[in-house]
């Protein structure tokens, strides 16, 4: 059955533009924000998610004033399993922003 | 608060449920936006660095993610973080790289070629409409 919801970019025909061309289709998942936050503290931290999967995540870090990053390079990393993210700079204090989305790594 | 929103389901999915993965979009979960996207090439010479901005003005610094083909018409795009130690000549020795960052203002990106010859490094680009610090 064809059925669902798409919304096109403005100058794009929905019926027959790419996906890319689309804002939104009920096609495709979308990135979906279960928390957001920031640490500010030495060595790596955690954080728990409260999902029983490993979720998808973007952390970003300071990198100098007024600057920031993706964390990761090889000091400022982030990863996740089932229960937390784990994030930090492994030396120092460092200030970092974390998103953890409801969709799965895998 | 009373009970209000939008919600669109994936297909086979009912708009009773309660698991969050269900739904192409729910209005109870932020999405992340995309609010700039790009690409570009730029021509770095040997053992140089070449640096691009790209405004986005949105007075916040921002989430966003650059790519950037390291070998020319490779195909494989690489994600550039800032990571300044690879501005050290040995530990680049025969690599390219880019490394990235964003600011209230703009996205900056900074290609490195030690590969022996001059490079044409394609690139793209995504700036979300979410904050970044």
């Amino acid at each position: 059955m064809d059925w669902g919801m798409k919304i096109s970019k403005e100058g794009f025909d929905v019926k027959t533009c790419t996906d890319d061309q689309l804002v939104f289709t009920s096609k495709l998942q979308t990135l979906k924000t279960k928390t957001t936050g920031t640490i500010n503290a030495s060595g790596v931290q955690t954080v728990a998610h409260g999902l029983a999967y490993k979720p998808i995540f973007l952390v970003t870090n300071k990198i100098a004033t007024g600057k920031y990053s993706l964390a990761c390079d090889m000091y400022n990393r982030a990863g996740i399993d089932s229960t937390n993210l784990s994030l930090g700079y492994s030396w120092a204090t460092n200030l970092m922003r974390y998103y953890i989305f409801y969709q799965e790594v895998f | 608060m009373g009970d209000w929103g939008a919600k669109v389901t994936i297909d086979g999915k009912g708009v009773t449920s309660t698991e969050p993965r269900d739904y192409a979009f729910n209005s109870l979960y932020a999405l992340v936006k995309i609010f700039q996207e790009g690409s570009g090439t730029v021509t770095v010479a040997n053992n140089s660095f070449a640096t691009v901005t790209i405004d986005h003005n949105l007075g916040f610094i921002p989430i966003a993610i650059a790519f950037c083909e390291n070998v020319p018409s490779s195909g494989n795009f690489y994600v550039g973080a800032y990571a300044s130690i690879f501005t050290d000549s040995t530990l680049l020795s025969g690599l390219t790289s880019m490394d990235s960052y964003v600011t209230t203002t703009q996205l900056v990106l900074v290609f490195y070629n030690n590969s022996g010859a001059s490079r044409n490094l394609r690139y793209n680009y995504r700036i979300f409409a979410d904050d970044g610090s």
